[in-house]
């Protein structure tokens, strides 16, 4: 677990934050039955000062809303704050027909009686740790209306014909969200204003250099340049409406990394993991178009791993 | 090789010059094919680095410097093989597969020139070709067979990578003067100055007189990009002495029947027709065009000196059935008026001949509608991919934001709100489906009109705003929304209301007939519109969303009604912009939420302000339609219905 505390010292992220996060674990351990949620993150965020606000926010016991375009690392963040605080992660996925039972808990019977059938909401207000809300502008407004008591001062969920659930001091609520995607509305101000707001800015090419790098150290430092660049040339590309964002995937140029190290050429491995992510037949000869401008499809793991 | 104009590819070639250049806010001068009409990766890139690494505003301006030399394009050639090198050598370090593309595109040089027609190659340049095949020849390692002149053309054609843009000017200057002996920048110039002057003179009168017949300004405002402004001439105006029988055959002809019976329209008419509006006339129209009908050739010749009734049949049988102007009618229009002065003034003019002059106007416009028809397709389909895209961006904001306002339908299930009056069925009859939960199916409360200007003042943006109207439609379509699409423009006295697609319908297609051509009494369509509204549904008036795409310039050649002896004002300008805002403040008395999609230019920014308020959005890319069109109606479903 202190690797990524160790990641966070490299980084250069301040002192006082770190120091503040190693407090926060001693005064929150996590019992034996919820260790398995606790994330054991495959790729860190890049980024000193988005980390920086991140963990200020969280240790001010504020909630978190982290906001931004596609392929900015919204979730992985969520998992390394998770990782860094070392608290177990509660995952709501939100979707257009979420409504307040799904998050909080619904009425069942068990074959005796009608009972309580807790959600993930309530689970992590009772047992603590990151609720993390993604996507939380997929659903509507009014159906997250019973949230407002959990994030803001009250600290409490009261379940009608239940108990009042206090919501642990440990437990902090990290949402995300991603202004014009597809589904995707406004937050009302009653939700937004419980959420301290901060913007992912899009990954900068140093930082996607020393990610790719991180996670593929022994890759041709001139090689990892072209890829880093290709990915910005698509960014460029989905900012102004050329492509869909559907090829722009971090994750996708990752994989592709992987796939070249297993044996398939550059060519083959963007193809799958880049190009084809749209299925349209003219975007993909768009995509290819950059991908050839940059990657000779040929390549093979000999030149791009040392 | 090079050439200034778009062809089908060009967004793909435009594409690798953007990616190239690392920026996208420019129009390339120059996009790159090879004669066999594939997009020419290489050169383009060529190009796009040559934006990245010089001043090109500098270049152009000195291409433009002898484009009207008959060996422009000649030019162009040598010295963007001389830029080629250049970029190359700048470029290399920071991309380093240039090089095996460099080769590659040697290759493709003499694939396709083996690959060419005989008379193909007669249409080369050979200077050029020496120069091009030497170049190519080298990069694969074969011997360069030049000698002389020729070399040391060649030679000089490899410019430098360490060259800036003042560098690169004077070493295209230096290569003029060495092997053409002249300076671009002086003696072409100047040719180039007279050539365009002449041209202006020649086609001056032309132009001038067909201004006079089809161009109006509507308030003073001037001339704007892309907007087409109409003038009232003194003594043209429409309305100095109508012949209402013709002109009613004439819209008959024009736009087909009237949906409406007589008695219903006298009825229609005496409730809006009013005040201001006193002297109008409506009418009301379904568009009867079908997509692969309205493509089909048009024998129009075959209609030549029959009467309109027999026209018309003609060109609807021959699949051309219509709904607005073209430039060509409009001219057509001025014809009839200036046939009804003459008429006036005594001239002898026969029903017969009168026919044949209405028959005629009314034959253009059928053929100019299809023609637009088939314009507005071409448009759809080339840019298909930013279309599909808005749709679906579209459809997705659309469909979150009307979710809210749609009721899912409960139904029975194992776990969620407990029924309390059906409990005891747990342990009477073991039926576990006792709680209530949001089902899959809702209930729907909205519904919207799409109202589109199709005045001649949207001459210049017909595909963009039909382009526009179909993502709107088929968003809507998408997620199950009703939605009806008009269309409205006044001519001849006639507010011509056109239903492109009903509610009912499913065919986003249909709005692809849109033609612009006309003058637009605004105030008179929108009350005519939200009085259909009412007709239709008056008890749901409330969910209903007016969309209407306008440029904020209505403006008409009958003037405004005054009710005394003295001619009324004209309606255009501050007048018709009041007229227009009394009408949607009539439309959101009545409960309709009646907002703009503003696609016009930045001089009418204001009529729009007045007009709408602030519910309206401004248009300029249909890349912004989907974040525009979805703000507008989150802000038109956050505010309360109005009483």
């Amino acid at each position: 677990m202190s690797d990524i505390l160790d990641f966070l010292r490299e980084e250069g992220v301040s002192g006082d934050l770190i120091r503040g996060v190693e407090e926060f674990r001693g005064r929150y351990p996590v019992s034996e039955e919820y260790r398995d949620r606790i994330p054991e993150p495959q790729y860190y965020y890049y980024g000193k000062e988005t980390w920086e606000m991140a963990l200020a926010v969280l240790l001010a016991g504020r909630n978190l809303l982290l906001a931004g375009p596609k392929a900015t690392g919204k979730n992985l963040l969520c998992e390394n704050l998770a990782a860094a605080f070392g608290q177990p992660v509660w995952n709501v996925s939100f979707h257009i027909n979420m409504d307040a039972s799904y998050l909080i808990g619904t009425d069942t019977f068990d074959g005796t009686r009608v009972t309580f059938r807790p959600g993930p909401i309530y689970l992590c207000a009772d047992r603590g740790g990151f609720g993390v809300l993604d996507e939380i502008n997929m659903a509507k407004n009014e159906s997250l209306a019973v949230l407002h008591s959990a994030l803001d001062f009250r600290r409490a969920i009261d379940v009608p014909g239940y108990d009042l659930i206090r919501v642990r001091p440990q437990t902090r609520f990290i949402g995300t969200m991603n202004y014009g995607y597809a589904g995707t509305r406004e937050l009302n101000e009653a939700l937004s204003s419980r959420f301290a707001i901060l913007s992912v800015p899009e990954i900068s090419e140093d930082d996607l250099d020393r990610l790719i790098k991180r996670s593929f150290p022994d890759i041709n430092p001139k090689i990892c340049t072209q890829f880093v660049k290709l990915f910005v040339e698509l960014m460029r590309k989905t900012e102004k409406a050329e492509i869909s964002d559907r090829a722009l995937d971090l994750r996708g140029l990752l994989d592709a990394l992987s796939l070249i190290r297993e044996g398939l050429t550059a060519g083959q491995a963007l193809r799958m993991c880049i190009v084809d992510k749209t299925f349209d037949a003219y975007e993909q000869s768009l995509i290819m178009d950059v991908v050839k401008a940059r990657i000779p499809a040929e390549l093979n793991r000999k030149v791009v791993f040392e | 090789m090079i050439r200034r104009e778009y062809t089908g590819n060009a967004r793909r070639a435009r594409n690798y010059i953007w990616n190239a250049a690392g920026r996208y806010d420019f129009e390339p001068p120059y996009i790159a094919f090879y004669p066999t009409g594939e997009v020419d990766m290489y050169f383009n890139m060529v190009i796009g680095l040559a934006v990245k690494w010089f001043d090109m505003d500098r270049l152009t301006a000195f291409f433009d410097s002898y484009k009207s030399s008959r060996s422009a394009d000649e030019y162009d050639e040598f010295l963007w093989l001389g830029i080629e090198n250049c970029v190359f050598a700048k470029e290399l370090p920071e991309r380093p597969i240039l090089a095996q593309l460099r080769i590659n595109r040697a290759n493709d040089f003499f694939r396709i020139q083996n690959s060419l027609s005989r008379q193909q190659v007669e249409m080369q340049s050979m200077a050029v070709y020496d120069q091009q095949a030497a170049r190519w020849s080298e990069i694969l390692g074969r011997h360069v067979l030049l000698a002389g002149k020729k070399r040391k053309m060649y030679e000089f054609l490899k410019f430098e990578g360490n060259l800036n843009t003042e560098g690169l000017i004077s070493r295209m200057n230096e290569f003029f003067e060495e092997f053409f002996h002249f300076t671009p920048g002086i003696s072409e110039e100047k040719r180039s100055f007279r050539l365009a002057d002449s041209l202006r003179r020649g086609f001056g009168k032309r132009r001038g007189s067909s201004e006079k017949l089809m161009v109006r300004t509507a308030d003073g405002g001037g001339i704007t990009d892309k907007d087409v402004l109409l003038t009232h001439t003194a003594g043209m105006r429409y309305g100095f002495a109508p012949d209402k029988k013709k002109d009613e055959d004439y819209i008959r002809a024009c736009f087909g029947d009237c949906v409406y019976s007589d008695e219903e329209m006298r009825i229609l008419e005496e409730a809006l027709c009013t005040d201001g509006d006193a002297a109008c006339r409506l009418w009301v129209v379904k568009a009867q065009r079908n997509g692969a009908e309205a493509g089909a050739p048009i024998n129009s010749s075959s209609n030549v000196g029959e009467t309109e009734a027999g026209a018309l049949t003609k060109a609807r049988s021959s699949g051309v059935a219509g709904n607005a102007k073209s430039v060509t009618m409009s001219s057509g229009t001025t014809t009839a008026k200036i046939s009804d002065i003459r008429t006036q003034s005594g001239t002898d003019n026969s029903t017969a001949s009168r026919n044949t002059t209405i028959s005629k106007d009314a034959r253009d416009f059928l053929t100019k509608s299809a023609e637009q028809r088939r314009r507005n397709e071409k448009y759809r389909n080339e840019n298909a991919l930013m279309i599909n895209e808005s749709i679906k961006r579209l459809s997705a904001a659309l469909g979150a934001l009307f979710e809210s306002y749609s009721r899912h339908l409960p139904e029975k299930a194992r776990a969620g709100r407990l029924v309390a009056r059906n409990a005891y069925r747990l342990s009477v009859v073991h039926d576990p489906y006792v709680f209530l939960r949001d089902g899959d199916e809702t209930e729907n409360n909205i519904r919207v009109t799409l109202l589109l200007d199709a005045s001649m003042s949207r001459l210049y943006s017909q595909e963009k705003i039909a382009a526009e109207a179909y993502v709107i439609a088929s968003s809507l379509e998408w997620i199950h929304i009703p939605l009806e699409i008009l269309s409205y423009r006044t001519i001849r006295g006639f507010t011509v209301i056109e239903k492109l697609k009903e509610s009912v319908e499913k065919n986003p297609e249909s709005v692809l007939g849109y033609t612009a051509g006309g003058w637009n009494r605004d105030s008179l369509a929108f009350r005519t519109v939200g009085r259909m509204v009412r007709e239709e549904d008056p008890n749901r008036t409330q969910s209903h969303i007016l969309l209407i795409l306008t440029d904020a310039s209505p403006n008409d050649s009958m003037p405004i009604a005054s009710g005394g002896l003295r001619g009324g004002k004209e309606y255009e300008g501050e007048l018709s912009v009041r007229e227009a805002r009394k009408a949607v403040s009539a439309l959101r008395e009545d409960g309709i939420r009646a907002s703009a999609i503003f696609l016009g230019s930045s001089a009418h920014l204001d009529n729009v302000h007045q007009i709408f308020g602030k519910e309206y959005v401004r248009i300029q890319t249909i890349a912004q339609l989907a974040d525009g069109v979805s703000e507008l109606i989150a802000m038109m479903l956050r505010e309360a219905p109005p009483d």
